[in-house]
């Protein structure tokens, strides 16, 4: 039962980083290189304003404004003008491999190079369950906030004009532009949304792990690898794929000597990507 | 006499500019080159000791520096890359410095300590812990005081004989590169010292919980823990964990928990936890240190052995300047060989730091290695257990 609980709540962790990842790319793509430093940009924005002595829901709305703005103008400064001048995909994932490296290493140089804990929203309060099973209020909110992200995000996507923009372009960007998509808003809103899942997903995985300028960078990996474990087809690609991995995981190192469990992400890429190239969802909901 | 009276200008004319030119080099400061890692991984420790650095520079200036000159440092971004440490290193050379400190990753500092020895440059490093950079003989210019792994667990090992007999042991450590590095000796070491290791366990980085391996250890009935490796974040979780799930067993870490963000991160699950250190907080050198410290910084340098060390190895390092009564590298070189009894603020009370030429460290056996426990939230004192 504990594992179960643990490998959920990291799964949600590794869920929500790739439903940034997915919110992007569906729409436009592009690999965005930078999702795990928005999420760690919104934590030091976070823990910089607390620090300043501001109310708590103030630094959490100003650290996620701030780091969705910063997705915001990555796109508007560098990307959206690259991809106006046709650039290779090649060059925007460079672009975007820039953008992460001054992110990672300016927020070091600006902030230090000190980890720090961040306070957890829903407070230090533990809830014995049963013998040797226990789960934190924190991970309640994790939970919780994952619900309610992945199924805002599917309403945002299937039941509003831009989200319906997002999966036109998706599908045929130049069938969407025919009809008036107007691909430039579309990458905007993608990376704007991407940006705010990614902060708020700092406020969820931060307070149980650290804040400094390397925060995003495992989240980042394994949302990815998550991403292409469940697939594109839909935002339940990168719920199943996020949740899978997670429980594997925690399973691996509960079961097996937990140095194995260190290439579980990795095997199991390997083995969906073989058995199923599109990712696990792909053949249940086609592209 | 023409000829004469221009015979006589050209002497006068050298003389000035002779005059001139050494009293301009007697005028100039002294130069220290310092290496760090700015930005990357190895920065956090380097910031730490440039601070400290830095402020002893400030007030060793204010005092009137060193054989009437004051002391300038050079520093050089090694990028926590060993091929551009060397470019760095030669670069500092060019700039003519008396001595270079490392303060980046060990990896770097042994790319200076080579590099260096060539040019002859005498060098050293206040808080490079790998045990590749000291060797039998020593290398000529390089001059250590932090402390070295093997002392480090041979301290640990007779502790736990002391306290536990021959306990079976779990061992904790995070997969980083380093944590594994680290890991590995000490596990090598534990065996080699007759421990039974039970079970090995790691922590992946980034995660955000550790109960599949908090319960393995469980299970495992260990009765002492030992939680080593490099990434306090992902060691904090697992004693966390540990205290969760309610085992009883003893913590003890490696000298990686001498960080303050530890406290911070693992909160009252720190508590008991047992960790070698370089330095005793209760001496009057150390408080002293701290409390400027403290004046300059505020809490930054709290519990930071890393900056201590670099303040003392500067110090010591100004101390070899003015014995050796010039900025001349190879003066300076033999003036710290000639080390004798010099008393040093790291290690327990009464330490006294000589150098030899068969002998270039600080710490040369386990005697000399401090161990402290969490107490009340804090690093405390320095356990009597010997």
């Amino acid at each position: 039962m504990q594992v179960l609980l643990s490998g959920l709540q990291i799964g949600s962790i590794y869920a929500l980083m790739a439903l940034g990842f997915y919110v992007i790319i569906s729409a436009t793509g592009i690999l965005n290189f930078a999702q795990g430093e928005w999420m760690m940009v919104a934590g030091v924005l976070g823990l910089t304003l607390l620090g300043f002595g501001l109310p708590y829901p103030v630094a959490v709305l100003g650290s996620i404004a701030g780091a969705t703005a910063l997705a915001l103008l990555s796109e508007l400064a560098i990307i959206g003008p690259l991809q106006r001048r046709n650039a290779s995909p090649a060059i925007t994932l460079l672009a975007l491999f820039g953008i992460m490296i001054v992110a990672r290493y300016g927020t070091g140089i600006l902030y230090g190079r000190l980890e720090e804990p961040l306070p957890p929203p829903a407070g230090s309060h533990v809830f014995l369950l049963g013998n040797n099973v226990f789960v934190f209020a924190q991970s309640i909110l994790i939970y919780v906030s994952t619900a309610v992200i992945f199924i805002g995000t599917d309403a945002f996507m299937r039941h509003t004009w831009l989200g319906r923009s997002l999966r036109v372009a998706a599908i045929d960007p130049l069938a969407a532009s025919l009809v008036g998509v107007d691909l430039g808003k579309v990458r905007l809103a993608a990376f704007g949304l991407g940006g705010l899942i990614a902060a708020t997903t700092a406020w969820l995985y931060a307070p149980l792990y650290a804040v400094g300028y390397m925060t995003g960078a495992i989240p980042g990996i394994k949302g990815f690898i998550a991403l292409f474990i469940g697939g594109l087809a839909s935002p339940l690609g990168p719920l199943v794929g996020g949740l899978l991995l997670g429980l594997l995981e925690v399973s691996a190192s509960r079961y097996l000597p937990s140095i194995y469990s260190e290439g579980i992400a990795f095997a199991l890429l390997m083995l969906v990507l073989f058995v199923r190239p599109d990712g696990l969802i792909a053949s249940a909901r086609p592209h | 006499m023409r000829r004469l009276l221009c015979a006589i200008s050209a002497v006068f004319t050298m003389g000035v500019l002779t005059a001139a030119s050494v009293s301009a080099q007697t005028n100039n400061p002294i130069l220290i080159g310092v290496h760090l890692d700015q930005a990357k991984q190895a920065s956090y420790y380097s910031l730490l000791q440039k601070d400290a650095i830095d402020l002893f520079v400030k007030e060793f200036n204010a005092g009137g520096g060193v054989l009437g000159r004051q002391v300038q440092v050079l520093y050089e971004d090694d990028e926590n890359n060993p091929v551009t440490t060397v470019t760095k290193v030669d670069k500092l050379a060019s700039e003519n410095v008396s001595y270079i400190v490392s303060i980046g990753s060990s990896a770097t500092g042994l790319a200076t300590q080579t590099r260096a020895g060539e040019l002859k440059i005498p060098d050293g490093a206040p808080a490079n812990l790998a045990e590749s950079l000291s060797s039998d003989p020593p290398k000529p210019y390089y001059f250590r005081i932090p402390l070295r792994g093997k002392y480090e667990l041979a301290a640990v090992a007779q502790y736990l004989h002391k306290k536990f007999g021959s306990p079976k042991l779990a061992v904790v450590r995070d997969s980083t590169q380093t944590g594994l590095v680290i890991s590995d000796q000490w596990i090598n070491d534990l065996k080699k010292a007759g421990f039974d290791i039970v079970t090995v366990e790691q922590i992946t980085p980034g995660s955000t919980e550790a109960t599949g391996q908090a319960l393995r250890v469980k299970d495992s009935k260990a009765d002492v823990v030992i939680v080593c490796g490099a990434s306090i974040p992902d060691l904090a979780n697992y004693i966390k964990a540990h205290k969760q799930f309610g085992n009883p067993a003893p913590l003890i870490g490696n000298s990686v928990f001498t960080s303050g963000g530890f406290l911070k991160l693992a909160g009252s699950a720190a508590e008991g936890l047992v960790y070698p250190d370089a330095v005793d907080p209760s001496r009057p050198e150390i408080q002293a240190i701290e409390a400027k410290f403290a004046k300059a910084y505020g809490d930054r340098l709290k519990n930071q052995a890393v900056a201590l060390q670099a303040y003392e190895y500067m110090r010591l390092v100004m101390d070899a300047i003015k014995r050796a009564g010039s900025d001349d590298r190879q003066k300076i070189r033999d003036a710290m060989e000639a080390t004798t009894n010099w008393p040093i603020a790291i290690g327990p009370p009464g330490t006294k730091l000589t150098y030899s030429p068969s002998n270039h460290d600080l710490f040369t056996s386990a005697d000399q290695v401090v161990l402290r426990e969490v107490v009340n939230g804090e690093f405390g004192p320095a356990l009597k257990w010997r």
